[in-house]
Order: structure tokens, then C-alpha cells, then sequence
């Protein structure tokens, strides 16, 4: 079960890089005011409106 | 049904066998029995009726000094000094919350601190024998009495006199009656002749303990009470084998009684009073409060239960109009209410409490808010923080742990005020609907329980009943129902702190999808962690239960057979991951409260593989910047491979090594406790905690989330190693996702959705125009 101290280490490292990543997905799901796991579907909603108002005209 | 009553009756008809000392005779007392109550007693004066303000005697000690005049400090020091120079061990308060029981949430009386259960039988557990302990206690019952009638309470010292195991070790009433005597007369200088022991009965609510009570008084004031723990009742008088001796002392009665002041709080709030005058600008009309006092030391709600009348039979009584009452009657009684009902929160917290709406927090709220009305009511420009510290300030000397946790009772004492505000600003409308209208006592209850709307502040008084039917609901915990399968009991032999993972066993019995065997290494769901898994034969078994002594396998589409030899294959990576989240558990309670603060108790844990979660409590969701200095303390301690290491010990040499926090997860029914040090953490805990040898094995921690799930209590999401790293992994696939749709590099996705929302709403703004 326990694993030798180079991979714990290694472990860490991963973590830490993961943890940095994880960091910047909760701050952009922030800005949309939505949790992290929709934010792909939020972007995604986002920019096709933004191309549609761009071709729009104004009300 | 056997009463109280009728083993009294038992008793007396021995009265010398049962409550005669030798001191009795040696110093000249002599027995009557009271013709109103029909106890007996024995006094050196002459006298017809007992010294009981209910057989009509009145306090002859206010104004009219007999002992010598001691602080209330004071006069515990003394006490401490005199007790163990007679061979007694004195050891340090226990905390005001009983966590080490679980059916009443208060230390009620010092004989508390030493009762605890095993397998549902009381026993006794004591670090020193014989000892005398400043035990300080909560009560919530006289709630209406308190500051009205002088002598009343919700927090006070009861110094423990206490010796067990009598006649192997201890002392018996001989010697019990002598220190008595010996400490009123020869330090506190009490004269003999005005000392009286009544006869009384001491029980247990359920006669599983039961003796003879000796019950002290001096000029109408009981100064101690002597229990002895002579029987059981089964059917009839049983001796017990191990007698105990259970003194009470009153040490706010005794410094009273020894400053002979107009009321207790007078003696026992120290320069409090003073303080608390000198800020408010009200001022004590001593010749109206001595008359009221005359009359309040009668006075108990729980007599007198129309409080209108009898406020107005005092105001006639003192020739005075019902303005000046309040003015010169009802201020001071508020301002003795509010320093008592401070002081008692001010142990609480010390003591790691935290008011709420349930629980053992709902009193500490009840009286946290009566005395904030009674502030506002009479418009004392007075905080309750700066009374706590006033408090602190006098007691630092007998009790130093209330100084060192000034910062947490103010934050807490700050914290609640702030809720109070916001209840009155969120009710607003439903105080108004209801204000001046007649309601029922159900109704003002439901007003309280719902929204936190007292009777004060619909411009009403509470009232007796009231504080009855809360006292009803929550002094006590509810003792949750648990599944039960029917089952004979049959003891297995439990192997699963061995980290053997495939074994045989025999069946011994089938019942539904229930296993039995003759031993196992699986375990079974408790202390918040949940089950193995695994296989016997070729039947999975999806849960293991613990019923007693009995391990129940559920497996499914069982196919076992009574008396069959079977092997068995635990889950170990499921062992292996429930037992990280299980250390993670300890870690972050402990990083919690480092971080937050000492009222940091565990609310409640679940250990499971996918994350485990772990309710605190604390008054107010945390922030980012909390949880994430939770998780980097934690991450910490993970870093630092500091040793996981697990003892089993009595639970009195745990406490007394650990202390009371041991009590995280409830308290614990056995003799016994698995001791588990995760660091500076240490936790009673019977988790798989033997899977680990050091923190770095639990890998790194990983906070989900947070979120206030109750009225004082968050809850912490986390995952730890490779979970963590999983979770990560599929958070980073995300990132990923978001980068390629937004046609940048991981590290731009923040200033890319930035602009992309900025753009969105620039161009809807256009739209709009």
C-alpha cells in the first residue's frame, strides 16, 4: 500500500501544478458568477452570443 | 413504583444508623424532627422547627456578619488549602460542556465530572481519591430567578469534596461531617451553635444510586450538601459495593454568607458591580434594596409562579409606585441578571461552547439574548464584551483559562450581537404584527424558535412556563434511533485494526443478506467512517454493520450456509483511501480551529472514498481566504510526516493527558479509548488510523468546498492523495476545454474570459441602446 518516498514526491509536485491550474479555472468561473464544471458550456454560450449580437443590429 | 418519598421514610426509621456522626455527639448536637417538612435534624441551639427558609426560617446573615469576611476568591483558596492538607488531591476545573457524556449537554453538578458510562452502566472514574475540585457548573432552570431573587445563578462554583471506592479506599460520613465542621468553624469561623445538618435523601433519577443526605445550614442559608452513595434499590435496599462520597459546596453561598452582603452577587461578582455601575451611571438606593432584599430572598419563580402578582405585592409592600420600581428595583436586578448570564458565557466559550439554535449552543443564546434585551431595555451604554473582560479581570487568579481565551469570547460575544441586530432587522414586520397582541405560551415559543423573537422584544415579560417548555426541549440530547437488525446477539472476533486482508472464517449465522462469522477483518462503519467492501466466496459484501458485539456482513444474492468455512477478500485500496480521508479528517479539524478559533468542535464526519466531509462549528461560513489558510495549514502538517500513532488507555489517564478535547466524535462508552495522535490532534477514535504510519502517506489534502449547513455549523468537503489528484486531473481537463474554446493557453483563460464577458457586455449594451 505505501508507495516509496520518490513517488510520494512526485505526487507532490503533481499536486502542486494541479492545484495552480485548478486556481485558474475557479477564478474565470468566477467572472461568470457559475461553478467550475460549467464553465466550458458558459464560454461556450457566451461567445456564440456575442458573434450573434455582432451580427445584430441594434433593437 | 418506589418514590423518593418512601425510601426516605425507609431510612428514617434508623435515623442514627443513617445520618448520626460521631461529631454529633462529641460536640453536643442533638436530633428533632422538624414538624413542618418532618425531616430531622441536629443543631446545638435549641430550636422547634429546621433551618429551611421553606419551614419558615428567614436569612439571619444579611447585614449581620458571623464568619470571617473573605472574598470569593479567597475563600476558595482556603478552602483548596484546608481540603488537602486533610489528605485531599486538588485538581483543576472540567469544562462546563459535558462532552465526555452524552445524555446532558452541562456539567450540572461536580459529581458529573467523574460519572461516566460502561456499556450503559454508570460508573465512576476519578484522576485522585479523595479530591476537591472548584467545579463550575451551567444551569438553566432558574433562569427567571436569576437577579431577582438574589441567590440565584445560571453559572456557579460548586467546589467538589469527593472521596470513592469506600470502604477499599476513600472516607465514609465520619470523616465527611468532620472537614465539614472543620472548615466552617476553624477557617471560615463559623460558631458551632449556629451550625444545623438536616437529614435528607441523595438519589439518582432512577434509584440506581441512592443514601442519606446531610444538607448544612447556618442562619437560614445551606451552605453545603453531603451525599452518600450507600444503595441501589432493586426491589428493596441493596448496599453498594463501592461507596462514594458526593459534597456539594455552594461557593457562592459561602462567600454570601461571609460577606453577609444584601445579595449574593454582591459577594461574588467582585468589583464587577462596581464596574458596571460606574459605566451605566445607575446608582444602588441601599435602604430600598435592603427592604426588597428582605422580601426577594423569599421570593423563588418556581414558588411564586404568578411573577405580576408578587411584583405587586412587593411594590405595595415597599411603598412605592410601580415607576419607581423599576427604576430603583427592577435596573439593579437586570444589571445582576446580565453579569451572571456573561459570566456563565464567558465559561462556555472559554470552554470551547458557541450559542446556537440547537444543541448544547441553545441555552448559551437564550441567556446570550435576555441579556441584550435587558441592555437595550434599560438603556445600559454597557457591551457585553467589556463585562466579559471585567469578568476575566476577577477571576484570573481561580480560573487564568477565561484571561487566555479573552480574544475568543470577545469575537464570539461581537459575532452574536451582530446576529441579533440582524433577526430584529429581518423580523421587523413580524414583531410589529405581534406586538401588543395577547399570545399563548405555545405561541411565544414558536415566535422564539422560529425566528429568535423573544417575549421581551414584543414588549412582553418571559414567564416560567416559557422557559419550562424550552428547558423541556433542549437541556438534554436527543439520543438518535439507530437501524436495528434483529439478530441474535453473537460476539466476532474483531481483527480489523490487523492489516490482514484475506482470511477464512466461519459462518455462524445467515439471516437475509445478513453474515455472521466467527471472526473478521472487515470493518465496519462507526466513528463517521464508512464500511469495507469486499468478497466472501463469490458473494460481495456491500456493507458491514456493528450491532454490539456482532459484525453483520450485508452481502448480496447471498448463498452462505450456516457452519460453512469461507474466505474472505477485503477491498484494500478502498481500506487504504477511506483511512487518508480518515487522518485527512483529524488534520483539517485541527487546521480549522488553529485557524478560526477554539469553539472549533467537530459537528459531525463522514468518511468515504469518492471525498469525506467534516462539519464544524463555527458561527459563520468560512471565507476563501480561511479555507484556503485551512487547507495550506493542513497541507502542512501533511508535509511534515509527522507520526500517526495510536494507544489504547483508560479514559482517565486520557483526559487527563489529552484533555476533554479527546471527545471529538461524542463521548465514549467504554472503559477504554483508542487514542489516536495525528500531531498536536489527539482524538479518542476507533478509525482504520493503523493503515498509516505518518501524515505524508495521506497525501495532499484537497478542500472542495464549504458551506453553513445549520445555525453554527459548517460543513468542509475535501479529498486527499490520489482522490485529490483525480479530482485535480479532471478540474485540469476542464481548464483545458475552456483554453481550446477560448483559443489561448491554460494560464490566459482568466484574462480571455475577462474580455470575452467585458465584450459580451459592451455589444449588449450597444443592442440595447
Amino acid at each position: 500500500m505505501e508507495k516509496g518516498k520518490k513517488e510520494v514526491e512526485k505526487m507532490i509536485d503533481e499536486f502542486e501544478d494541479l492545484k495552480r491550474k485548478y486556481k485558474i479555472l475557479k477564478e474565470a468561473a468566477k467572472i461568470f458568477r457559475v461553478e467550475d464544471k460549467d464553465l466550458p458550456r458558459v464560454v461556450k454560450r457566451f461567445k456564440k452570443e456575442l458573434e450573434d449580437m455582432k451580427k445584430s443590429q441594434p433593437i | 413504583m418506589v418514590s423518593k418519598f418512601d425510601i426516605l421514610k425507609i431510612l428514617q426509621r434508623e435515623p442514627e444508623k443513617y445520618w448520626k456522626v460521631d461529631l454529633f455527639e462529641r460536640e453536643g448536637f442533638k436530633r428533632k424532627v422538624c414538624p413542618v417538612c418532618g425531616r430531622g435534624f441536629w443543631s446545638i441551639e435549641e430550636r422547634e422547627r429546621c433551618p429551611d427558609p421553606k419551614c419558615g426560617e428567614e436569612y439571619g446573615f444579611i447585614e449581620n456578619p458571623i464568619a470571617k469576611k473573605m472574598s470569593y476568591i479567597e475563600i476558595w483558596k482556603k478552602m483548596e488549602e484546608f481540603f488537602v492538607g486533610n489528605g485531599h488531591t486538588s485538581i483543576p476545573r472540567y469544562p462546563v460542556l459535558a462532552r465526555w457524556r452524552n445524555d446532558i449537554y452541562y456539567n450540572i453538578a461536580s459529581i458529573v465530572d467523574f460519572q461516566r458510562f460502561d456499556n450503559g452502566v454508570m460508573v465512576f472514574e476519578y484522576p485522585a481519591n479523595p479530591l476537591i475540585v472548584p467545579q463550575v457548573c451551567l444551569r438553566f432552570n432558574d433562569i427567571l430567578n436569576v437577579g431577582i431573587t438574589g441567590r440565584h445563578f445560571t453559572a456557579f462554583v460548586m467546589p467538589g469534596q469527593h472521596a470513592f471506592n469506600y470502604p477499599k479506599g476513600g472516607y465514609w460520613k465520619n470523616e465527611t461531617i468532620e472537614f465539614n465542621f472543620r472548615f466552617l468553624t476553624e477557617v471560615l469561623k463559623v460558631p458551632k451553635e449556629k451550625l444545623v445538618y438536616v437529614e435528607d435523601l441523595w438519589t439518582m433519577p432512577d434509584f440506581s444510586a441512592l443514601g442519606p443526605y446531610i444538607e448544612t445550614f447556618s442562619l437560614g442559608l445551606e451552605l453545603s450538601n453531603s451525599g452518600f452513595m450507600y444503595f441501589t434499590w432493586r426491589d428493596g435496599l441493596k448496599e453498594l459495593p463501592m461507596k462514594v462520597i458526593d459534597v456539594g459546596w455552594g461557593l457562592e453561598r459561602l462567600a454570601w454568607f461571609s460577606n453577609a452582603t444584601l445579595t449574593a452577587y454582591d459577594a461574588v461578582f467582585g468589583d464587577v458591580v462596581e464596574k458596571f455601575l460606574k459605566k451605566t451611571g445607575i446608582k444602588i438606593d441601599s435602604e430600598m434594596f435592603k427592604e426588597y432584599s428582605k422580601l426577594s430572598g423569599k421570593l423563588d419563580i418556581e414558588d411564586v409562579v404568578d411573577l405580576k402578582t408578587a411584583k405587586n405585592g412587593i411594590i405595595e409592600k415597599l411603598k412605592i409606585d410601580e415607576k419607581e420600581f423599576v427604576e430603583k428595583i427592577e435596573k439593579i436586578q437586570a444589571m445582576y441578571a446580565i453579569l451572571d448570564h456573561t459570566r456563565a458565557l464567558a465559561f462556555a466559550i472559554s470552554d470551547g461552547g458557541l450559542p446556537s439554535n440547537s444543541g448544547a449552543g441553545y441555552f448559551l443564546r437564550v441567556i446570550l439574548r435576555r441579556a441584550l434585551n435587558l441592555i437595550e431595555k434599560f438603556r445600559f451604554n454597557v457591551e457585553l464584551e467589556e463585562i466579559a473582560i471585567w469578568h476575566t479581570d476577577y477571576l484570573r487568579q481561580m480560573f487564568p483559562e477565561l484571561k487566555e481565551s479573552e480574544d475568543e469570547i470577545i469575537t464570539i460575544l461581537k459575532a452574536e450581537k451582530k446576529k441579533f441586530e440582524e433577526s430584529k432587522n429581518r423580523n421587523k414586520r413580524i414583531i410589529e404584527i405581534n406586538q401588543g397582541k395577547s399570545l399563548s405560551t405555545e405561541e411565544l415559543v414558536k415566535l422564539y424558535e422560529t425566528y429568535g423573537i423573544s417575549p421581551e422584544q414584543l414588549g412582553l415579560e418571559s414567564t416560567k412556563e416559557f422557559y419550562d417548555i424550552l428547558n423541556k426541549k433542549h437541556t438534554a440530547p436527543t439520543i438518535e434511533k439507530r437501524e436495528t437488525i434483529e439478530i441474535e446477539p453473537i460476539e466476532t472476533a474483531q481483527f480489523y485494526y490487523e492489516s490482514i486482508f484475506e482470511f477464512e472464517a466461519k459462518v455462524l449465522k445467515v439471516k437475509d443478506n445478513y453474515v455472521v462469522l466467527d471472526k473478521t477483518h472487515f470493518f465496519p462503519r462507526q466513528g463517521g467512517q464508512e464500511s469495507d467492501k469486499g468478497f466472501i466466496n463469490d458473494c460481495e459484501v456491500e456493507e458491514v454493520v456493528k450491532i454490539g458485539k456482532t459484525i453483520l456482513h450485508k452481502v448480496k444474492n447471498c448463498n452462505l450456509k450456516e457452519g460453512e468455512l469461507v474466505k474472505c477478500r477485503v477491498d484494500k485500496e478502498r481500506r487504504i483511501i477511506l483511512s487518508k480521508h480518515h487522518a485527512a479528517t483529524h488534520i483539517i479539524n485541527y487546521a480549522a480551529r488553529k485557524i478560526i478559533g477554539n469553539w472549533v468542535w467537530q459537528a459531525g464526519s463522514n468518511v468515504d472514498i469518492d471525498k469525506a466531509r467534516l462539519d464544524i462549528t463555527h458561527f459563520e461560513n468560512l471565507s476563501e481566504e480561511e479555507t484556503e489558510r485551512i487547507e495550506k495549514l493542513s497541507n502542512e502538517i501533511v508535509e511534515n510526516d509527522l507520526p500517526i500513532e495510536i494507544s489504547i488507555m483508560s479514559r482517565v489517564d486520557a483526559e487527563k493527558k489529552y484533555g476533554f478535547r479527546i471527545y471529538q466524535g461524542g463521548a465514549i462508552p467504554e472503559k477504554n479509548v483508542r487514542i489516536v495522535k495525528i500531531g498536536e490532534e489527539v482524538e479518542a477514535c476507533s478509525g482504520t488510523h493503523n493503515m498509516l504510519k505518518s501524515t505524508k502517506e495521506v497525501g495532499k489534502i484537497l478542500i472542495l468546498g464549504t458551506k453553513r449547513i445549520q445555525d453554527g455549523v459548517v460543513r468542509i468537503e475535501f479529498c486527499s492523495g490520489e482522490v485529490a489528484l483525480s479530482c485535480l486531473r479532471e478540474k485540469e481537463k476542464i481548464l483545458k476545454e475552456v483554453a481550446n474554446k477560448l483559443g489561448v493557453k491554460e494560464e490566459e483563460v482568466v484574462e480571455a474570459c475577462k474580455k470575452l464577458f467585458e465584450e459580451w457586455k459592451k455589444e449588449r449594451k450597444r443592442l440595447k441602446k
